[in-house]
C-alpha cells in the first residue's frame, strides 16, 4: 500500500481514525475493556506490520475487524476458555456518563449481549451495529453467508426472549409483543 | 487481505447451519430497543478518550511512517537535501 498518496490520509492516520470503533467492537465482543485494549493494540501492530498486504481502496475497517476477531478467537482457543471469563471487569464497562438517562438500558443490553454465544454476538455486532452486509460479515467471520444469517437469526430470537422475560418481571411496556405481532403480520 | 478465504478461524456453534435461503420472516430488522441500546453502547465507547497504551502505539506508528516517508523522499531526490546539512558540508570544505 502506498503510504504517500498526495493529500489522502496516511496508513497510520487511517488506523487512528478507525481506532475508536475498533475499540467499541472489541469491548462489545469481549465484554472486557482490559481484554479489548490488548486486542486493539495487537490489531494495530499486526495491521502495521502487514500494511503492504492491504489493498488500497478496499475496506480498511473490514480488514481491521478481521484481524481483531481472529486474534480474539485464536486466543480464546489457545486458552481453552473465553477471555470473558478471565477478567475481573467483565461487562463492567459503563462508559463516561453512567449517571445519564438510558444507563439502565445500556446495562440491559450489555447483560443480554453477555448471554449470547460469542459467534452470535459477533454476527449481531457486525451486521446490527457495524452495518456490514451479510456477505462482508461472512468474510470477516470466515464462514458462509448463510451461517451469518443463521447466527443473527438465533441472536435476534434469544434477545427477544430475554426482553420478554424482562417484560414479564418488570411489567414494562410490551415492546416484544408488539414486535412479534409486527413480525407475524 | 488475511483470512479473506480462510475458514479455519470460523467458530461454529452447536446448531449453526448455513441458511443461504433464510425464510423471509427470519430476516426481520432487529428490535429498535436493542438497536438503540447497542448504538448507545458504541457511542459511549467511541466518545471515551483512547487509553494511553493505545495512543502511544498510534503515535509510534505515525512517527515511524513520517520517518519512512521523509527517508524515501531523500532517497528519491538527493538534490533536495536539507540546506542546513549542505551548508555544513560547504563550510567544512571551505575550511
Amino acid at each position: 500500500m502506498s503510504l504517500d498518496n498526495g493529500n489522502a490520509p496516511s496508513f497510520a492516520e487511517q488506523l487512528t481514525e478507525h481506532t475508536p470503533k475498533l475499540r467499541a467492537f472489541a469491548i462489545s465482543l469481549s465484554g472486557s475493556p482490559t481484554v479489548a485494549d490488548d486486542l486493539v493494540q495487537e490489531t494495530l501492530l499486526r495491521a502495521w506490520n502487514n500494511r503492504e498486504k492491504f489493498e488500497a481502496g478496499t475496506n480498511l475497517k473490514a480488514w481491521l475487524l478481521t484481524i481483531l476477531r481472529n486474534i480474539y478467537f485464536n486466543q480464546w482457543r489457545r486458552q481453552k476458555r473465553s477471555p470473558l471469563t478471565g477478567g475481573d471487569d467483565h461487562l463492567n464497562y459503563v462508559g463516561r456518563d453512567a449517571e445519564q438517562p438510558g444507563h439502565m438500558e445500556l446495562l440491559d443490553v450489555k447483560r443480554m449481549l453477555s448471554k449470547l454465544p460469542e459467534s452470535q454476538r459477533e454476527a449481531l455486532l457486525l451486521v446490527g451495529v457495524e452495518g456490514l452486509s451479510y456477505e462482508e460479515a461472512a468474510v470477516i467471520a470466515g464462514c458462509a453467508v448463510g451461517t451469518v444469517k443463521s447466527r443473527l437469526s438465533r441472536a435476534r430470537s434469544a434477545l427477544l426472549e430475554m426482553m420478554e422475560d424482562d417484560t414479564a418481571v418488570d411489567g414494562a411496556a410490551p415492546v416484544v409483543a408488539q414486535h412479534k405481532q409486527h413480525a407475524a403480520g | 487481505m488475511p483470512s479473506r478465504n480462510d475458514k479455519k478461524d470460523s467458530v461454529r456453534s452447536p446448531g449453526d447451519e448455513d441458511l443461504d435461503h433464510l425464510p423471509q420472516h427470519l430476516e426481520q430488522p432487529l428490535n429498535p430497543r436493542i438497536v438503540k441500546g447497542l448504538n448507545r453502547l458504541y457511542d459511549d465507547i467511541i466518545n471515551d478518550p483512547i487509553p494511553d497504551k493505545i495512543s502511544s502505539v498510534l503515535e509510534r506508528l505515525r512517527e515511524e511512517e513520517r520517518a519512512q516517508t521523509s527517508g524515501r523522499k531523500a532517497d528519491a531526490d538527493p538534490d533536495e537535501m536539507d540546506t542546513t546539512d549542505a551548508n555544513k558540508v560547504k563550510a567544512r570544505d571551505e575550511s
